[in-house]
């Protein structure tokens, strides 16, 4: 086959381990440096994107990668339409509320104030409690908002609990645990399934 | 600006209406007949033959009246209420089509107004009049220069052999939690006697032209749950969304007083012009 098959990967810390996925099923790519935008593979046969973290579910719904690697975080926020074929069990983290060490979980409740990147997820939870909360979108440092007062209640990727201690804060509730998945555009799963079937062996 | 709706200058709309007008041609060939429906209408009686998904994706409002409105989220049932509550002045089979545009609910990137062409037979539930659809499908896609698609189909009998759990795993994509992933293929892979099998053996033998282009997926299963029968999708390498689907559906029109089984397809014009796009620049 002739095709080349892209994949987009996230940026960042996450990249190493998908990388070392993929010489699992023997995509092995070609050394790079840490500015690349595209990597390859040995072959030649397998492009890589090096993407933001939050774009790898566009570039997969909208086709333009075929395979992607994303955090079911990010699955469970941006609800794309694309096929999930596997965990990969590395990245693990869990996004939970968080408050101030003192503050105690009672005062969770109507109309507190609460402050996220992941505000599809934090609606979709309180609204399953019945608890009306409103929710202040944020795009980073989300502790902050729990320390200077902007929100009351924080909904954040905890992943060792570090930053969270350092800063006086406290994890209450997981929302759920997230690690990353390889996802595929639902079109290519139909038109390429046997070569979809090696990633999603068991 | 608003999310999700399309403007269209006068170049790109000449290019189109040529697009359609090609269209219009095979569906009248075909000896069909255009139909409209209001675009906007009671929930309360355009509502009855719907599953959740298009409840909660389709755009309501409250009329001067007080009366709960909903903008047509797709053509189907708008014609299933349309035709059943007309049932004394038409005569069966009704071959139908329409070029329309229907609402959805802003979600993610998903559009809000799409434009949609598509086309329903009513009141007649064989292997041959599947065959008919498919074979104007192709033709339709072949009309307007598109030859590099497949068209891939499922069963629902097939479906409702997995477990709820599996079922609901596939409608979300997860494929990760499905038991025993359903294959996708050839007819090879179709089970024996099954309705998809039959359909394979006479399409070969009535189209050996059209090889290899219809493909067979056992897990095939659709976001709009009121199939009863075959289901299918068209897929275009490089495109990264289904540019058409369709399917049998003979229990929808019942829910609107009209007993008759039918079916139909309806294609997502805007994929399909920027695809057309893509390929002539």
């Amino acid at each position: 086959m002739s095709r080349i098959l892209t994949i987009g990967l996230s940026k960042g810390y996450l990249m190493k381990e998908a990388l070392h996925y993929f010489e699992t099923v023997g995509i092995i790519a070609e050394p790079y440096n840490d500015r690349q935008l595209i990597l390859w593979d040995t072959t030649h046969q397998v492009r890589f994107l090096i993407l933001r973290p939050t774009d790898v579910p566009v570039y997969v719904q909208q086709g333009i990668v075929d395979l992607g690697v994303t955090g079911l975080d990010m699955i469970r926020e941006e609800e794309p339409d694309v096929c999930v074929l596997r965990d990969l069990k590395f990245g693990a983290c869990r996004l939970s509320v968080c408050g101030d060490v003192n503050r105690p979980l009672s005062e969770l409740t109507h109309g507190v104030r609460v402050a996220t990147k992941f505000t599809n997820c934090t609606q979709k939870y309180f609204e399953s409690l019945g608890i009306k909360v409103d929710i202040i979108k944020l795009y980073g440092s989300v502790e902050l908002a729990a320390i200077t007062g902007l929100s009351d209640f924080v909904v954040d990727l905890v992943a060792t609990g570090k930053t969270l201690e350092e800063n006086g804060l406290k994890e209450q509730i997981t929302l759920f645990d997230s690690t990353a998945h390889l996802v595929a555009n639902p079109v290519f799963y139909s038109l390429h399934f046997e070569q979809i079937k090696r990633f999603i062996a068991k | 600006m608003i999310h999700g709706i399309s403007e269209i200058l006068p170049d790109q709309l000449s290019r189109r209406q040529d697009i359609l007008l090609s269209i219009r041609k095979v569906f009248e060939a075909s000896h069909f007949q255009a139909i409209t429906t209001p675009t906007f209408e009671p929930i309360e009686a355009l509502s009855k033959g719907w599953d959740q998904f298009l409840k909660t994706s389709s755009i309501q409002f409250i009329s001067d009246e007080g009366t709960h409105m909903v903008l047509r989220p797709e053509m189907t049932s708008s014609i299933a209420r349309l035709i059943s509550s007309r049932k004394e002045q038409l005569k069966l089979p009704l071959q139908l089509y329409y070029m329309e545009n229907v609402f959805r609910r802003k979600h993610q990137l998903r559009k809000q107004e799409l434009f949609q062409i598509g086309c329903e037979v009513i009141g007649k539930d064989d292997l041959d009049i599947d065959i008919a659809i498919l074979q104007l499908l192709v033709q339709v896609l072949h009309a307007v220069g598109v030859h590099d698609f497949k068209i891939e189909l499922g069963h629902v009998e097939h479906i409702q052999q997995l477990s709820p759990a599996d079922q609901e795993a596939l409608r979300q994509g997860m494929i990760v939690n499905v038991s025993v992933i359903p294959p996708i293929g050839d007819a090879s892979i179709l089970p024996k006697g099954s309705y998809l099998a039959r359909l394979a053996t006479q399409w070969d033998q009535r189209f050996p032209h059209y090889k290899g282009l219809l493909q067979y997926n056992l897990g095939k299963v659709e976001s709009i749950d009121y199939y009863t029968g075959i289901m299918f999708d068209v897929l275009i390498e490089g495109v990264g969304a289904v540019v058409g689907r369709g399917g049998r559906y003979n229990d929808l029109l019942s829910a609107y007083g009209w007993n008759e089984p039918a079916v139909g397809f309806a294609i997502e014009f805007d994929q399909l012009a920027l695809f057309l796009e893509k390929e002539n620049t």
